[in-house]
């Protein structure tokens, strides 16, 4: 009797073990090239002509793999826009964070067993592979790309904008902020929430420089403001009531909760300060063309479109394919303060800076 | 009255010197496996962790790096920072050490030893934080005592008249308060493994004797916990200084920063590469206070048999009446569980109806949606998810307690050298203080370059898991089975059973209660954690706590909180299955506690 129950436990034992294993299984390259029928000859009319050959090219590979720290339902919506215009390649998904996906890669490329094709993220996420020279280099201008970055390696997918989020409720419109220098106000102690990273004002760095910058951040600093963790829940925070204005959250986010009703909204300051999120395709990639021809897409008209549909995110500035939220800026004269290449060292030396002041690490 | 009476030179524990009923080459093999074992888990972060502490990581990734410099420690040992960080996680960590082990301590006797009423449901209710994230359990804990608009203090503000709510969260006091609440359900599991099976005859012989309640508890009870409470308190030092998520939500607004926050910032970086050196470091100063604490833990407890009241003089466990203090008790538990439980979790309900956190009015309880709930069960991949969390949680609560099932057993039992048994009890102890991105990212880089073929599967997070939690299941297991006199084995041994027959008839069957709450512990942790499978997952293994963390990345607090509720319910699925399982595989009867 007992060695039943024994025998019965050690079963389970094994069942959940052997269960948890056979859990893990992927889908394989040649199981996705079964469902593109293997028909690499016949062209859609949807392809344009100069995207023939490359697409032909990601056709035989059927699949790419795309990192980036996007919610999984955005991207399923790219890859049906991305399939209408190029059907037959899978797009596998796995949403990371830019710095784990950074260093996730380097430990994969190392071993030699390269999973991911592209990933995406701030410039702030790319020295790593570009001192190791970890990012294909491209001629992405053939196929209509506009501007590159780091020498034909990346291009841009979508602008993170960071406008100064506001409580409807809590804030009259008289009462609002033209600049940020007149957010410093005694009035607002305990009412301003500021995101842990502090991107926002690294950006605005570029203008202003490193000690306006770190005074600024001193003055916001005395008025006692809430520390958030995240871009999200700063969002939250104000549309909830807990804090009056934040420092430090999306413009995405801050359309989406007022599409829902949220009594949050974004303050014309004179400038706000973007991200500008590249994209480039990872040495060893295992389906080159297929990343490139993605890359390029997410580039493309359709694929801002289909990133402004599906997230909520699109271009602010530097192209004619604006976005509603860039249309909007540019009506209102918003100077809009990107991430420039040439500006990177600061960029990441004044982060470092303002990210332990925030924190209370220096 | 003294429970060491029974302690004299001929048994302690150390078995080599008497005639054996086993064999004795089969306890060095058995020895040997389990150390190889449980080093290979341990040593693969461990030496990541000491080999990154020495070296040029800023950067770097810590494999890639080849120059050896002191830089790190000396950057961190002559910083003053590090002294103020310090000085703060002892504060915290003290302060919640106080807090949550005595209402842990509190709530076990109740349950385990009185005639409680309605202890089952009790017993249920204090487990439920354990499945809730603890960055969603934080942040529900702001949203009910911000001093602005926490939905407790937006009432009192209305009828006292006053702008901020009387309670602010955001102090060291805050911190304190919220951590040590959170430590309770596993201060409890361990504290109560012991409980379950402390045999009552010394307390009723204090009764006879005259002495009331609070001196019995004084006088017997506290001293033969001695080793739980020990255990407890080891492992919460080295937690309390390990974990980020309250003081990263609650400590950075109240200006006060711990150890961990700069553990969290130097491997969570605004931009590039983490700064595993920097963290490494921090992690080995825990690691030294964790041999410190261990050190001093079995020296205490050097003597394991006087902490054996199992024995086989007529073990049977019965409750104590509360008499008069049932009212007050009953008072004081369920106002414990209204406001450690039951208010966190209606937070956690009210967000999964929102989209952003609204005030409870009226209006708002009319616009509340279950659209979130639609969303995620929508999801092409929550099949996959589920399934996946389960695999996980499942595989590796069973693969700990049998693992620390076994280690246990051959630190308090077996037949080895005193220097033996706390060889591989300290090594199983280790883990604890390895921040959890340090072992992942140590089991990511071990398992993509060795021919092991389980990167990227569940395998590797089960590794993970193993990894992560067999500190907390040795130190319970220990403590339990130190509370078993061997003369029960024994006696089973002079009635002619051989030692797989003790062990299943007479061990596995006492210490059922505490290998149960060591896999309901694992599991369930397995099921929320993040920092260890963040490194680890893909995206066929994805599983419940990366889809939370990518929700709240995304910005869907409605759709984190319902997988915080989905946790939930599986929590008590698992709970009350893996118990009927228990009960029905070893015969321990584990009923008669409820």
């Amino acid at each position: 009797m007992f060695k039943k129950k024994w025998f019965l436990l050690l079963m389970v034992s094994v069942m959940m073990m052997v269960v948890a294993a056979c859990g893990s299984k992927t889908e394989t390259a040649s199981e996705t090239a079964k469902t593109n029928n293997g028909d690499t000859s016949k062209v859609p009319d949807t392809v344009p002509e100069n995207m023939v050959e490359l697409y032909q090219a990601a056709l035989k590979e059927g699949e790419l793999t795309f990192w980036s720290a996007t919610e999984e339902a955005h991207v399923q919506g790219y890859a049906k826009r991305f399939n209408e215009m190029y059907p037959g390649i899978k797009i596998n998904h796995f949403v990371i964070q830019p710095g784990e996906a950074a260093q996730r890669y380097i430990t994969e490329q190392s071993s030699g067993n390269v999973s991911v094709d592209i990933m995406d993220g701030s410039q702030r996420f790319y020295p790593a592979l570009l001192e190791r020279d970890l990012v294909q280099k491209f001629n992405y201008k053939d196929y209509g790309v506009e501007t590159t970055f780091y020498d034909d390696r990346l291009i841009s997918h979508y602008h993170l904008t960071y406008p100064l989020a506001y409580n409807t409720t809590l804030v009259k419109k008289d009462e609002l902020p033209k600049t940020w220098e007149e957010l410093i106000d005694p009035k607002w102690k305990g009412k301003i929430g500021v995101e842990t990273r502090v991107g926002t004002l690294a950006l605005l760095a570029q203008d202003w420089g490193a000690e306006k910058t770190l005074k600024y951040l001193d003055d916001v600093l005395e008025l006692d403001p809430v520390i958030l963790k995240g871009g999200i829940p700063t969002a939250n925070s104000v549309a909830s009531g807990e804090v009056a204005f934040a420092i430090g959250t999306y413009g995405f986010q801050i359309e989406l909760l007022k599409k829902q009703g949220a009594p949050i909204d974004w303050v014309k300051t004179e400038s706000i300060p973007v991200y500008n999120y590249l994209s480039g395709v990872l040495k060893d990639a295992p389906h080159p063309n297929a990343a490139f021809l993605f890359n390029i897409w997410m580039n493309s008209a359709e694929g801002v479109k289909a990133q402004e549909e599906f997230k909520g995110v699109g271009m602010v500035t530097n192209t004619e394919n604006l976005s509603k939220l860039g249309k909007a800026w540019k009506k209102a004269g918003i100077e809009i303060i990107i991430d420039k290449e040439e500006n990177l060292e600061q960029i990441t030396k004044i982060t470092e800076e303002l990210t332990g002041k925030v924190n209370s690490l220096q | 009255m003294k429970p060491s009476t029974s302690v004299n030179a001929t048994n302690l524990p150390v078995l080599l010197p008497k005639k054996q009923w086993y064999n004795f080459d089969f306890m060095k093999m058995l020895y040997l496996v389990m150390f190889l074992i449980v080093s290979y888990i341990v040593l693969v972060p461990m030496v990541i962790l000491l080999y990154s502490s020495v070296g040029s990581t800023k950067g770097t990734l810590p494999f890639e790096q080849l120059t050896f410099t002191m830089d790190n420690y000396i950057s961190v040992l002559t910083n003053p920072l590090t002294y103020s960080l310090l000085g703060n996680t002892v504060v915290f960590t003290v302060g919640s050490i106080l807090i949550g082990i005595s209402i842990a301590v509190f709530l076990a006797w109740v349950l385990e030893r009185t005639n409680f009423p309605g202890r089952m449901i009790v017993f249920s209710l204090v487990m439920i934080p354990m499945a809730i994230p603890q960055m969603i359990y934080a942040i529900g804990w702001l949203q009910l005592l911000n001093p602005t608009n926490g939905i407790i203090n937006v009432p009192l503000q209305a009828l006292f008249g006053i702008e901020k709510g009387p309670f602010d969260i955001y102090s060291l006091g805050g911190m304190i308060i919220v951590q040590g609440i959170s430590m309770v359900p596993t201060a409890f599991l361990m504290i109560a493994a012991t409980f379950s099976t402390l045999d009552p005859t010394l307390e009723e012989q204090s009764a006879v004797c005259g002495h009331g309640i609070g001196s019995t508890v004084r006088r017997i009870t506290f001293p033969i916990l001695m080793p739980a409470l020990l255990s407890a308190t080891i492992f919460f030092t080295i937690v309390a200084m390990e974990t980020f998520e309250i003081p990263g939500t609650i400590g950075l607004t109240a200006g006060i920063p711990l150890l961990s926050s700069q553990i969290y910032f130097a491997t969570h970086p605004p931009s590039g590469l983490p700064d595993y050196g920097l963290a490494s470091v921090l992690g080995v100063i825990m690691l030294v206070f964790a041999f410190v604490l261990i050190w001093y833990y079995q020296r205490v407890t050097k003597n394991a048999e006087k902490y054996a009241t199992i024995t086989g003089k007529g073990y049977r466990p019965t409750r104590m009446s509360l008499g008069k203090w049932k009212i007050p008790t009953i008072i004081a538990v369920w106002g414990f569980i209204l406001i450690s439980v039951i208010f966190p979790l209606l937070s956690l309900i009210w967000s999964s109806l929102h989209a952003w956190t609204v005030p409870i009015t009226w209006e708002t309880i009319k616009s509340s949606s279950l659209k979130a709930y639609s969303d995620v069960l929508n999801m092409s991949e929550i099949g996959n998810i589920t399934w996946n969390t389960m695999a996980m949680s499942i595989g590796s609560g069973i693969a700990t307690f049998i693992l620390v099932g076994i280690v246990s057993w051959m630190v308090v039992r077996g037949p080895f050298s005193p220097r033996a048994r706390r060889l591989i009890d300290t090594v199983a102890f280790l883990p604890l203080a390895i921040p959890g991105v340090v072992i992942g990212l140590s089991l990511m880089f071990f398992y993509i370059y060795f021919p092991i073929p389980v990167y990227g599967t569940i395998w590797v997070m089960i590794i993970g898991m193993v990894t992560k939690y067999i500190a907390f299941g040795q130190r319970t297991m220990v403590s339990a089975q130190m509370q078993i006199s061997k003369d029960l084995e024994e006696a089973s041994q002079l009635a002619g059973a051989g030692f797989s027959t003790t062990i299943r008839k007479i061990t596995v069957p006492l210490i059922s209660p505490a290998l149960f709450y060591i896999f309901i512990w694992v599991a369930v942790h397995a099921m929320r954690e993040l920092p260890v499978l963040v490194m680890l997952y893909s995206p066929s293994t994805l599983v419940a706590s990366t889809l939370v963390w990518s929700f709240w990345e995304e910005g869907s607090m409605a759709k984190a909180s319902v997988v915080g509720v989905f946790l939930i319910v599986a929590f008590g699925l698992l709970f009350y299955c893996s118990r009927w399982l228990f009960e029905k595989v070893t015969n321990s009867g584990m009923k008669t506690k409820f």
